[in-house]
């Protein structure tokens, strides 16, 4: 997971009193004055009900959202401006599944390879890889329409991670995953973690955030109300 | 240019490819709207006067470059139509939010188009061919004939993934098809000659991009006349880099979510 030089090296994660509204009608706000730092080789878990603001941030973190007020950097640098340097070091993992339904699994691994930036000699282990990681392995000739929602959650997972990101964003990952994929899908952050990776994970299960996270978060109304050690 | 970039879009490429071909109804409407066109047009116009240059089937041969450059336009369409499929499965955003970069994927992505729009527009000439009694053409004017319309393909894909990009839906491209292919085709020298245009849709014609395309062949392929590079592939491609262009910013735009 090292990472070459002329990279900004700020911690993965730093919120400063990010606020972001929605409109302007009073409670608009998703997030309210949120301070948060995320380091490497850390995985923090965010919890709460609906609406709580996990997806927000998430959304913030990734650059797919402004602040509305205070401040957000990865790695020292503001994500919403989407810089190139910043592109191959963060997965993002929707909580929506975003997977092409008429290619197939090998297809679809092999795409998001190239994308990713991955060079042509790596890509068939990295995808053997993931493949593997992902118990995918033998479903890699089949459509990704014809896959079940929990493998179609896993191939989701595997695209995101096969650049093998600094920084893993996952929304609600375990969404459609029976206990055995959800078991599978900590240990893989797990590896990632300890490979020293920074993970941030929104769940709606703080059992297994607790178990498997080193804080956990809890989220009400678009504020953080308890923090600690998971 | 850097190699990742490319590696990026031969992938786009290859996926937008075998996007096409897994897409049977599409592909079959693509090659059987054409077919329809030059048999209810050309035998409904057998009779129109284009001059004794074209042959005994006069106007049947004279419409084939017409409805090819046609099968170009529409399927140029097809274009922007997919990019909205792809915005709808967050497909799209997620290759945007990979470090290849939107002007490279939109790139392999047009590049594929234009691939199917010059197998499309040839089979069309070649069927048409056929039809009409396999009359004389000019081998040595091909060349020319698939680069004119493989720029218009290229600008006119460009043109429909802008307009994908700006109304995001469905509805939106299908207005975009109404509204402006038609006016496009009817509004070229694509089905008659401009000589029986009244003056305003002549004038209109003159600087069509589908009449530059449609010229080239006509004049090349089908009577082995000079080419006019500058009335004809030179502004076609400069059609190109503007249309593109447009669609690479706004691209770029649709990185960003809040805009």
């Amino acid at each position: 997971m090292a990472r070459s030089s002329g990279r900004t090296d700020g911690p993965p994660v730093r919120l400063e009193a990010a606020a972001k509204r929605f409109g302007e009608a009073a409670g608009a706000f998703a997030l309210e004055d949120t301070d948060l730092r995320v380091p490497k080789g850390r995985v923090v878990a965010l919890a709460g009900a609906n609406g709580s603001g996990k997806t927000t941030l998430l959304r913030l973190v990734a650059g797919d959202l402004r602040p509305t007020s205070g401040t957000v950097r990865v790695f020292g640098e503001d994500p919403a401006s989407r810089p190139a340097s910043l592109r191959s070091r963060i997965a993002y993992v929707t909580q929506s599944l975003a997977l092409d339904p008429e290619m197939r699994v090998a297809e679809s691994l092999a795409l998001f390879a190239a994308l990713s930036g991955i060079r042509r000699r790596a890509r068939a282990s990295r995808i053997e890889g993931a493949a593997e990681t992902f118990r995918l392995a033998s479903h890699l000739e089949k459509r990704v329409s014809r896959l079940s929602g929990g493998l179609k959650r896993r191939l989701h997972i595997a695209i995101g991670l096969l650049g093998e990101p600094e920084l893993i964003l996952l929304d609600e990952p375990a969404a459609g995953l029976d206990p055995e994929g959800q078991e599978l899908l900590w240990s893989i952050v797990e590896a990632r973690r300890a490979a020293g990776a920074a993970v941030l994970v929104s769940t709606h299960d703080p059992a297994s955030a607790e178990k498997h996270a080193d804080r956990l978060l809890l989220l009400r109304d678009g504020r953080i109300v308890s923090k600690g050690a998971a | 240019m850097k190699r990742s970039g490319l590696d990026a879009m031969g992938a786009v490429f290859v996926r937008t490819a075998r996007a096409t071909l897994r897409r049977p109804v599409a592909l079959t409407f693509s090659f059987a709207q054409p077919l329809v066109w030059m048999l209810l047009f050309g035998f409904l116009f057998q009779s129109f006067p284009v001059g004794p240059q074209w042959g005994p089937n006069g106007y049947v041969v004279y419409v084939i470059p017409g409805i090819c450059a046609m099968s170009v336009l529409f399927g140029a369409s097809q274009s922007g139509i997919s990019l909205v499929r792809d915005m709808q499965t967050g497909v799209l955003r997620r290759f945007l939010a990979t470090p290849a970069g939107g002007t490279w994927i939109l790139l392999g992505k047009l590049s594929a188009d234009t691939a199917r729009l010059v197998v499309q527009a040839a089979i069309t000439l070649l069927v048409g061919w056929i039809l009409a009694g396999t009359p004389t053409l000019f081998w040595t004017r091909a060349p020319a004939t698939i680069l004119a319309y493989a720029l218009f393909g290229f600008a006119f894909s460009a043109l429909s993934c802008s307009v994908a990009l700006l109304a995001r839906s469905p509805e939106g491209m299908a207005a975009y098809v109404h509204l402006v292919n038609m006016p496009v085709l009817f509004l070229s020298g694509a089905l008659v000659p401009r000589r029986y245009m009244p003056v305003w849709i002549e004038t209109a014609s003159r600087w069509n991009p589908l009449t530059l395309a449609v010229d080239v062949c006509r004049r090349g392929l089908f009577r082995n006349r000079g080419l006019e590079p500058f009335r004809t592939l030179l502004p076609l491609a400069l059609i190109g880099i503007v249309l593109v262009s447009a669609a690479a910013i706004l691209m770029r735009r649709y990185e960003d979510p809040e805009a």
